[in-house]
């Protein structure tokens, strides 16, 4: 479509089950009782002026603009903030109103700069659009009076600059920032004519105040006020297309604005229903990485990954990977051969890649990112309920009563929904954090926890099944619910488990490292406090215990009769963008599309019979296995596209030693990223701008990815998967990514519904969509669990092999931060590090005195596995004996610290918890000046001498 | 299958094995897992390592997947 702003309706929608019928301008419009007129008067088409108004904020009644007529009242009311009556008669242009609009706009036009034909949102700025409607043709007070036009800009943050001359102190912004966001960085200064918006205290600027360059205020803002610097730089965009943003699980939809084949800016659609309109700073303005100049655009080969990289066409490149791959499998058998798919590849990508490994290389050696993340919740979420999915929509949280978090950071990890939660808290929702750090959730403006539990890392389990003893033994469950939908012999094996004194919280408090009352506390809110919803993160699955801690978790939801409505439930909240969908697809090398094992013979001869190949029927290698088996010497080949498992992988020494003795590792990505140290072909890939597909969200919600450009380097990453399997043999012919789908939909029960029109006429749909459930299923387990009745696991704390000692005396946990997307391939390349250029290591003020170490100074943190070194931060956000760091940085590849030790049930790495010790330090180790050594030579480029990839 | 290998196998089964051991037939729930999860030549390398360092319970669940395999 051409270029036009999305509709605004000047107000909020309105939920009501009565109607009210009224009148505007001699039209009859019928609306839910508490809509507004201005709305009521824009869903029939028309349009009453507004300036500090807009759909996604509550209405304010400042500008004085929308002022309206209505029989039988008194004056000119304002139509934001009158609500239809029935019978209402409603004008919106009379002569008296324009008189009152024009006089308005004129006392705002005489305080605004006259530069609109060289203003950058000249043509896309709602003062001219409205100065146009109330038909301003001159201003009676001049321009000579006293003005804010001489104030300076504001242009310290990357992405956009606040220029106060043409703000009219709407306070859309402050309202965005404190409505949608819920960050309350913004505010009014001073009072009258001295009003001013700013971000912080009067010495602040929107880099240094708490502002997290999210864009609401942006999006908000009617003027040129807070305007992208892009806007400025390349000009108005003249297409848009709605598309999936690549960052996180949460799956925010945006208008890609376009120039040309340039993307403008990113402005979240409204009509998205992961992200109802919002976004964060990565998917709104941390898309520049797509034309970074360190993108590779042409084919690359080598025959040691001690040469330098040759450029060669696609067809060498891929004649070249086929040959390796098949003189591989003639010398060593199909099983030394295996991908990886990727979750932030598209549904049709994995399910290609995912494909290959089993139609064309003939074994079930095929896994996925998920396994280093969520792997424990298909374990878990499939033992207790029958599939591997979230319960729940984003949108189930506005019915929550209490949340439970636990081993999440939503407000940096997946901040969108973050924003949401955070609305449905002020308005009076309970919070427990269970977390070892105090989050942002904890205590932030207008949001306090109810309680947190700051457990020791590798305590999840104990904590859990503490509260299960206190919910138990206090009469606390549900045993209607219980009785109705799971096993009831089951329920009361765990009961009689649970109930045991050894779990109560007085006995388990000193492992936990938390009072127990207040774990009793938190317990009997949880239990007692209405609708209860639990999400949970990486802190929660990256353990050896992490299915265990699924399991338990899905044990108290079913103990509480949390499941099955709305505000309830059971949430994962994934990592990255396509982490559900990339399962989904039967990337796990135990199971098909839709979570059915190999092992089922039926399910095999479904693919067998559309792919005319055999299945084999034994589970493949998981990566770690991988890796074993590869330093083994059975494993000679990997495909892998887009993951850096060198950076990303635990025990880094042991992933570069795997990588190392494999023959043909294809690494297919859009940089030369860690991993392609080690690869003898580099296939370069596409970024989600410049591909068609879909994603799967956390909320198990498939959305279309459009390609809003061409893809720099000729292919979109499932065409070069096709060519890579035509040339070892397959005779694949897709010419769209919906002719995949079809495919996916044909061979899974799950999405069986699901097809391109559809998503293009639904916008998304959530699995399943089937006979069964034709609309898609916003809540699972509505009238009875999909494996038939819930079963409770008991899940037995075992505590983890990684203990501190007098040689590593600290546990070390790591997470992600807002600014910065995992590994940092991407967000590294853009001006996102200005948040967050280097890993640091934060610690608390006791350790660190014990230790003579200020913020600032480097350190030495080491573990059994490895040591590398980085800054301290000083902080009393993690707890005596926890130090935390981020490992978005190659620089400081935090994952040489961590170990191989895993989940019991699925290998996913315990990242969460490793025993170190920190000691001061004067610079880089040697291990981090080896690999920058080794990571520089790996990246030279034949005939491209002095301008070789800079190590990153 | 290097020593370190089978050490890491050995230690995946134990590890699996105190998780799976208040199931109502724990041995039978570790077969089931290392059948549902390993591949076949991991499972073999297990089964060639013989019993040392192994939990009873997954000797046991051992003993189980080599009378499904014959």
């Amino acid at each position: 479509m051409g270029y036009e702003p999305q509709a605004d309706f000047g107000t909020p929608a309105v939920n009501s089950d009565t109607q009210v019928t009224c009148s505007i301008d001699g039209r009859e419009v019928t609306v839910p009782a508490g809509t507004t007129v201005m709305r009521a008067a824009a869903l029939t088409g028309g349009s009453i002026p507004k300036l500090c108004a807009s759909d996604n904020l509550q209405q304010f009644g400042s500008c004085r603009l929308c002022l309206v007529e209505i029989d039988g009242m008194r004056g000119t009311p304002a139509s934001c903030t009158t609500p239809v009556m029935p019978g209402m008669k409603v004008h919106t242009q009379t002569p008296r109103l324009e008189k009152l609009r024009r006089g308005v706009m004129e006392l705002y036009i005489s305080d605004h700069p006259l530069d609109c034909l060289t203003c950058s949102a000249n043509n896309d700025c709602e003062l001219q659009d409205q100065a146009a409607a109330v038909g301003l043709r001159d201003v009676r007070f001049g321009y000579e009076g006293e003005n804010h036009l001489d104030q300076a800009a504001d242009t310290s943050n990357p992405y956009f600059d606040f220029d106060p001359s043409k703000c009219i102190v709407c306070s859309r912004c402050v309202r965005a920032c404190d409505e949608v966001q819920g960050t309350f960085a913004l505010t009014i200064d001073g009072r009258g004519f001295g009003s001013k918006v700013s971000a912080g205290l009067a010495s602040d600027s929107f880099l240094s105040s708490e502002c997290v360059s999210c864009g609401a205020c942006v999006q908000a803002c009617p003027t040129a006020t807070l305007q992208e610097k892009a806007v400025k730089e390349i000009g108005k965009p003249e297409r848009s297309m709605v598309t999936t943003c690549a960052y996180c699980g949460v799956g925010c939809t945006f208008r890609a604005e376009m120039r040309g084949e340039q993307v403008v800016r990113m402005v979240p659609w409204k009509d998205g229903k992961a992200n109802r309109g919002h976004s964060c700073v990565k998917g709104r303005f941390a898309w520049g990485y797509a034309q970074h100049q360190e993108r590779v655009l042409s084919p690359m080969i080598r025959e040691t990954i001690d040469q330098p990289w040759r450029e060669v066409s696609w067809d060498e490149a891929l004649s070249y990977a086929a040959g390796e791959f098949n003189r591989i499998r003639d010398a060593y058998g199909r099983n030394a051969l295996g991908g990886i798919t990727s979750s932030r590849c598209t549904n049709e990508e994995t399910f290609l890649v995912q494909k290959l490994v089993r139609a064309g290389f003939g074994t079930n050696n095929v896994d996925t990112c998920a396994r280093v993340c969520h792997s424990p919740t298909g374990y878990g979420l499939k033992t207790t309920f029958g599939t591997s999915a979230g319960t729940q929509d984003f949108d189930s949280v506005e019915d929550s009563d209490v949340v439970l978090v636990i081993g999440a950071n939503p407000t940096d990890g997946h901040p969108v929904f973050a924003s949401r939660l955070k609305q449905r808290l002020r308005k009076g929702a309970k919070l427990i954090v269970i977390d070892p750090r105090r989050t942002d959730l904890v205590r932030s403006p207008h949001i306090e926890a109810d309680f947190h539990l700051p457990l020791r890392p590798g305590t999840n389990v104990a904590v859990l099944t503490a509260l299960a003893h206190v919910i138990v033994t206090e009469g606390l469950a549900d045993e209607a619910f219980i009785r109705e939908r799971c096993d009831w012999d089951e329920y009361r094996h765990w009961a009689e488990f649970v109930g045991q004194e050894r779990n109560s919280p007085e006995f388990l408090a000193p492992v936990i490292g938390v009072d127990a009352e207040a774990i009793r506390g938190a317990a009997r809110l949880f239990a007692t406090g209405g609708n209860g919803a639990i999400y949970y993160g990486l802190g929660v699955t990256e353990h050896s215990q992490g299915s265990s801690t699924v399991m338990a978790i899905a044990n108290l939801a079913m103990a509480t009769g949390n499941i099955g409505r709305r505000g309830v439930g059971v949430n994962p909240l994934r990592g990255q963008n396509n982490v559900q969908g990339a399962c989904d697809m039967g990337s796990f090398p135990h199971e098909l599309s839709g979570y059915r094992h190999v092992s089922d013979a039926g399910t095999r001869a479904l693919f067998e019979a559309e792919w005319g190949v055999a299945i084999d029927p034994e589970p493949g290698l998981r990566i770690p296995n991988m890796l074993d088996a590869a330093t083994d010497g059975t494993f000679k080949a990997i495909y892998i596209q887009g993951e850096d498992i060198l950076q990303s992988d635990p025990d880094t020494r042991h992933v570069a030693a795997g990588l190392a003795a494999m023959e043909c590792v294809i690494v297919h990505d859009l940089f030369l990223n860690e991993t392609a140290n080690y690869a003898h072909v580099f296939l370069p890939g596409s970024t989600f701008l410049e591909k068609n597909g879909t994603f799967t969200n956390a909320e198990r919600r498939i959305q279309p990815v459009r390609k809003v450009m061409e893809p720099l380097n000729g292919f979109e990453d499932w065409q070069v998967t096709q060519e890579l399997a035509r040339a070892i043999g397959l005779d694949w012919n897709y010419t769209h990514p919906s002719e995949i789908m079809d495919e996916i939909a044909r061979l899974t029960p799950t999405f069986a519904g699901v097809n391109y029109q559809r998503l293009d006429e639904e916008g998304s749909l959530q699995w399943p969509v089937n006979d069964q459930a034709p609309d898609g299923s916003p809540i699972m387990h509505v009238d009875g669990f999909v494996r038939g009745r819930g079963k409770f696991v008991v899940t037995d704390y075992v505590p983890t092999d990684e203990r501190t000692g007098p040689r590593f005396p600290l546990l070390l946990t790591t997470g992600r931060i807002l600014s910065q997307y995992n590994v940092g391939a991407q967000t590294r390349r853009t001006a996102n590090t200005v948040w967050h250029p280097e890993d640091v290591l934060e610690m608390h003020p006791t350790d660190a005195e014990n230790r003579g170490l200020k913020t600032g100074e480097w350190v030495r943190l080491a573990s059994r596995s490895g040591e590398t070194t980085l800054r301290v931060l000083v902080t009393d956000r993690v707890a005596p004996g926890v130090v935390y760091t981020t490992f978005h940085h190659p620089a400081t590849q935090a994952n040489v610290v961590t170990t191989d030790y895993s989940d019991w049930a699925t290998n996913c790495p315990e990242y969460k918890v490793t025993a170190v010790q920190i000691t001061p330090s004067n610079g880089p180790s040697d291990w981090q000046e080896d690999y920058k050594a080794q990571a520089s030579r790996s990246r030279r480029i034949a005939g491209h001498d002095g301008a070789m990839e800079p190590a990153e | 299958m290097s020593g370190q290998t089978a050490d890491k196998l050995v230690y995946m089964a134990n590890q699996i094995a105190r998780n799976l051991a208040h199931d109502d037939r724990p041995a039978a729930s570790v077969a089931h897992h290392i059948t549902e999860f390993w591949t076949r030549s991991m499972t073999d390398a297990l089964l060639a390592h013989g019993s040392a360092d192994l939990d009873p319970v997954v000797a046991e669940a051992l003993g189980l997947i080599r009378a499904k395999l014959t």
